[in-house]
């Protein structure tokens, strides 16, 4: 019922009850006149039986429906009233839990779009994800004729879609336009098992891979971007010099296949592996890049669909051992992310969330410290609605209807301020160091989950909040209120306000150390020796397989490379190579049979590898220990030679100098000859243990991908335009800008540097937030004490003393809530080490400044709070009632 | 009641009269019997749940206003009953909730408005279930007041 019209009606039902009631007295006195009574007499009668008035109304108001919500509303107005009276108190509150609140939105939406959202899509509930598991158990992609089998023999799906859980930069042109985007490939049923529909012109359908013509689906940003021309569909654009039609426009919500980042252009695989001249990917079924989502048909249950998949892949192993032995598809939920990324996943925003409602109950600790001290205010108020016949559930009612209207309104606070930042992140272009320009669509949803997530907070934090000080206020102490008793030392009633402090302190102290590690780690993934010297080191990179050469046109160009370079004025020395170090692209792997084993019949073993010319290691500085490097009597037509590492060598050669050792490769057909052994480094992170690598020589394994590093003479970024130019003038377009060397090693550390900015973050709050309550319930437990102040000073105490006294209250009170932080601390240190560098589990670098902090904060803290009673006049103090 | 403080020593009775016999809890609605002249002697307090018994019996022979209710109850229990008119109202409007009877405004006796009690079907289904309840407990305390 609308609240107007409850409130007509029971002004109607007052009035009528008065009716009845003035019906009841008069028909009374009428009775009592007959009776013999004089007029007045008898109406003085008929009153005095009906007994006191207001008090059967009450009597009979209590009856009538919606008599509850009634009081809710009196309690709710009356709140309103209190909170509003002190709104200082009210305003600092609803903010630190508004914030709090809006932090645990953000979190939850995270959780809850990476968890539990399934991608865009009609019907998401039959939705399934496909991967394969290989012999070991390990996560695989699905190749393209495997794909195709599974798309075409299955029952339980009314279609299977694939697509490889990648996006790609590259060079795209649409009219005068002329830049690099991304593209985003996909098979051509996948729109249709997805169920999305074109915003515009069609989206591909089944057989569009086989069309003569190439087409291209634009996204809706990029159409938006490049005019919104309604008319776009039958023009073309050109992606790396292949010409592509338009066919249509994506919907707004359907970013692309790969979660959190925006598209450009939508394409088939074949015209990808057109673009990509690999066309072994449609063909090999080794090469395994796609990642399958089916739809189970109408009546089809996943269990079926389960054993299905594994009667295929069963009947795919017997055709092609070679590719596909002992590997079986399994079927998982669908979601945002990948099958392989989803622990990960789970474990980062369980973290994250963790943190958040940590926060969150610290901010919920410190409004409940700021209500116990509003109560402290507002003893007689409860005395005289305790004298006046109150019971203690409905004063604890009201008092929770106070806090429940304080929560509700961080509440919402909290979740329209996280709507801002969750928008933001929806749709947002930012620059990443070294790759560039991307556009980012999280599209983190507040949905209707968050919306029922975050009520449930409110209800959470709103008996958190409300239920203690209400509970002790309400406690009703008649006698020794009503004296106006003088608060001495500990007496007993501060207790709960100090175990609410003890555990703000020990959280604060848990997200400061979460703080700490993540710094510490951070710093030790700096300190990590990479193997190499990255200081003054620049580089370009170039995909010659993007501009068309040959393998002889590409070798000329290595020479023409290197010959530009050699021009280049304060280049100390240059090399070529297929990538830099570190990184995702910065290694291959192979499979190796090693010689001069006693054991002949041997497994190959899998050694990461790169390729690079003579140069690379005197440029980089890798050492080298033994033996030589590559030189010009190495060529395409000698026999084929490989630089080890030293881990290699002490692998496999164990006490033995691995020079002139032999191994054999691509299926033990080529033998290469060990010529020399460098030292060790870090090949793809900077927190992977020591491994065996080794080099082959550039000049015998040609590279498409090609970077060109130089060492400089002073910084390197004075070189970085030259070395754009370079390129440039050789005509070979970079889809990637040139780096300075320390510039890539930054962006490597990427992940972990934002995940201490967001941890920092936190942590900044959560110390705010105890910082505030600390001031809180130090000021109101002195404030109350301000009375004995007067009398210590007047019996001539010093304010220094006064200050210890409060100071040594508030150093226990830290202490213990630091100790408890810490030892948590140190559990979670133990659970989380994996995700650290170089952590050990007691690590006092991190504890030891960790605790000072805090207990220092607290100290300064309580003294601020402390200071303006204890500088009171000692008469003031006194009087002040 | 001298029956609250006895039954418990009879377990038989306990099980089969399962109504709280005493009833000095909650005496909400109370009446006030006179006893003899004594106008203001302490009201007696029956049991819990009589009075709407009675009001429920009262109504079921015709629609009646408040004042009517009181006094007809007084009639017919020959003056022993009298009603404390001011827990008489908040019954009514305690019956009207659960919709045992229903009101209505319409004219008195003596021609002014009065809200006018009428009993409902499922007051008429109640006022059967009390009286069967009723009848079991007198019979039950007047077996125990005879043994004793």
């Amino acid at each position: 019922m609308k609240s107007w019209r409850l409130w007509f009606s029971r002004k109607k039902w007052e009035q009528q009850l008065d009716e009845e009631l003035r019906f009841h007295v008069e028909r009374q006195t009428t009775e009592n006149i007959a009776a013999g009574f004089a007029p007045d007499e008898a109406r003085r009668q008929a009153v005095l039986q009906l007994g006191a008035a207001e008090g059967v109304k009450e009597d009979c108001r209590e009856q009538r429906r919606g008599f509850w919500m009634e009081t809710l509303c009196a309690d709710g107005r009356y709140g309103v009233r209190m909170l509003s009276k002190n709104w200082r108190l009210t305003s600092l509150a609803v903010c630190s839990l508004g914030v709090a609140m809006a932090v645990s939105v953000i979190g939850l939406s995270v959780w809850n779009t990476v968890l539990l959202r399934p991608p865009t899509a009609a019907d998401p509930g039959r939705l399934v994800t496909i991967y394969t598991r290989s012999p070991t158990g390990a996560f695989e992609d699905v190749s393209y004729p495997d794909y195709q089998y599974y798309r075409d023999n299955n029952q339980v799906f009314s279609g299977i879609a694939a697509f490889p859980n990648s996006i790609s930069k590259l060079n795209m042109s649409f009219g005068k336009r002329n830049e690099v985007g991304t593209m985003n490939t996909l098979s051509d049923n996948y729109f249709t098992v997805m169920g999305i529909r074109p915003m515009l012109g069609r989206l591909f359908v089944r057989g569009d891979d086989d069309k003569k013509s190439p087409s291209a689906v634009l996204s809706y940003s990029c159409w938006k971007r490049w005019g919104a021309d309604p008319e776009i569909t039958g023009k073309t654009l050109t992606l790396r010099r292949h010409t592509l039609t338009i066919i249509g426009v994506a919907p707004k919500s359907f970013s692309g296949t790969v979660f959190g980042f925006g598209t450009d252009v939508f394409v088939t695989l074949a015209t990808a592996a057109d673009i990509f001249q690999d066309p072994g990917s449609l063909t090999d079924r080794r090469a395994r890049g796609l990642l399958l989502v089916a739809r189970l048909k109408a009546n089809a249950m996943q269990q079926e669909a389960r054993a299905e998949l594994q009667a295929l892949s069963a009947q795919l192993a017997a055709a092609f051992p070679e590719a596909d032995k002992d590997r079986t598809a399994v079927l998982t939920n669908i979601s945002v992310l990948p099958p392989d990324s989803q622990s990960t996943a789970e474990l980062i925003s369980g973290v994250l969330v963790t943190i958040v409602l940590l926060v969150l109950l610290i901010a919920c600790a410190n409004v409940a410290n700021l209500l116990l001290g509003l109560a402290a205010g507002r003893k007689q108020e409860v005395l005289i609605r305790v004298a006046l016949g109150a019971t203690r559930g409905r004063l604890v009612r009201q008092l929770l209807t106070e806090s429940a209207i304080l929560c509700a309104a961080s509440g919402i606070v909290g979740f329209l301020t996280a709507l801002v930042p969750l928008r933001k992140l929806s749709d947002f272009n930012a620059s990443l160091p070294v790759l560039g320009a991307f556009t980012f669509a999280a599209n983190f949803r507040a949905d209707g989950t968050v919306l029922a997530m975050t009520f449930g907070l409110i209800v959470i934090a709103g008996l958190a909040v409300g239920l203690a000080p209400a509970l002790q206020s309400s406690k009703p102490n008649l006698a020794g209120a009503m004296s106006g008793e003088i608060a001495v030392g500990g007496t007993g009633k501060g207790v709960l306000r100090n175990v609410l402090l003890v555990i703000q302190v020990a959280v604060c102290t848990l997200v400061m150390v979460g703080v700490g590690l993540c710094l510490r780690s951070l710093h030790n993934l700096r300190e990590v020796n990479p193997g190499f010297s990255a200081r003054n080191l620049a580089a370009v990179m170039v995909d010659l397989q993007e501009s068309g050469y040959s393998e002889a046109q590409g070798r000329k160009f290595y020479d023409d490379l290197r010959h530009a370079a050699s021009q280049l004025h304060g280049v100390e020395s240059f090399c070529l190579a297929p990538a830099l170090p570190l990184g995702e692209n910065a290694w291959d792997e192979g499979e190796v049979h090693f010689e001069d084993k006693a054991d002949n019949n041997q497994q190959p073993v899998k050694i990461s590898y790169t390729a690079v010319d003579g140069n690379y290691f005197a440029t980089l500085g890798i050492p080298l220990l033994a033996g030589r490097t590559f030189d010009s009597s190495d060529t395409e037509k000698s026999s084929e030679v490989v630089v080890v590492n030293h881990k290699l060598a002490e692998t496999y050669w164990p006490g033995e100098s691995p020079v002139g050792k032999r191994m054999r490769i691509k299926n033990g057909d080529r033998v290469v000859t060990v010529a020399g052994m460098v030292g060790d480094g870090k090949y793809s992170d900077l927190d992977e243990p020591t491994r065996p690598y080794m080099y082959y020589n550039l000049a015998q394994h040609y590279q498409t991908g090609i970077a060109l590093i130089v060492r400089t003479k002073s910084d390197a970024h004075q070189w970085l335009e030259p070395l754009a130019q370079i390129v440039r003038k050789l005509g070979t377009p970079s889809d990637m800008p040139a780096v300075t060397l320390d510039e890539w090693m930054r962006f490597t550390l990427f992940v972990h540097i934002l995940t201490m900015q967001v941890v920092s973050g936190l942590g900044a709050l959560a110390l705010l937030l105890a910082a505030m309550g600390l001031y809180g319930t130090v000021f109101h437990s002195v404030s109350e004490r301000k009375k004995e102040i007067g009398i210590r000073m007047a019996l001539g105490a010093l304010r220094s003393h006064l200050v210890t006294l409060f100071l040594r209250q508030t150093a226990i009170i830290a202490g213990f809530g630091v100790l408890i932080g810490l030892l948590l601390g140190i559990a979670a240190t133990i659970i989380f080490n994996s995700q650290f560098y170089g952590i050990r589990p007691v690590e006092l670098q991190v504890l030891i400044p960790v605790a000072l902090l805090i207990v220092l904060v607290s100290m300064a803290i309580a003294y601020a709070a402390a200071w303006p009673w204890i500088n009171a006049s000692p008469m003031d103090a006194v009087r002040h009632i | 009641m001298k029956a609250g403080t006895q039954t418990p020593q009879d377990p038989n009775q306990t099980a089969a009269c399962s109504f709280p016999v005493d009833n000095l809890q909650e005496g909400r609605h109370t009446l006030a019997v006179r006893l003899g002249e004594e106008r203001m002697s302490a009201p007696a307090e029956i049991l819990q749940g009589t009075l709407d018994l009675l009001i429920l019996k009262t109504l079921a022979l015709e629609p009646m206003h408040g004042w009517g209710i009181a006094q007809r109850i007084q009639q017919v229990s020959r003056d022993i009953l009298q009603i404390q008119q001011g827990s008489l109202y908040p019954a009514l409007y305690r019956l009207e909730r659960k919709k045992w009877i229903r009101a209505e405004w319409g004219a008195s006796e003596n021609n002014r408005r009065a809200r006018f009690y009428t009993l409902t079907k499922a007051g008429r289904q109640q006022l059967e279930k009390e009286l069967a309840d009723w009848e079991r407990m007198s019979t039950a305390v007047a077996l125990i007041l005879q043994r004793t």
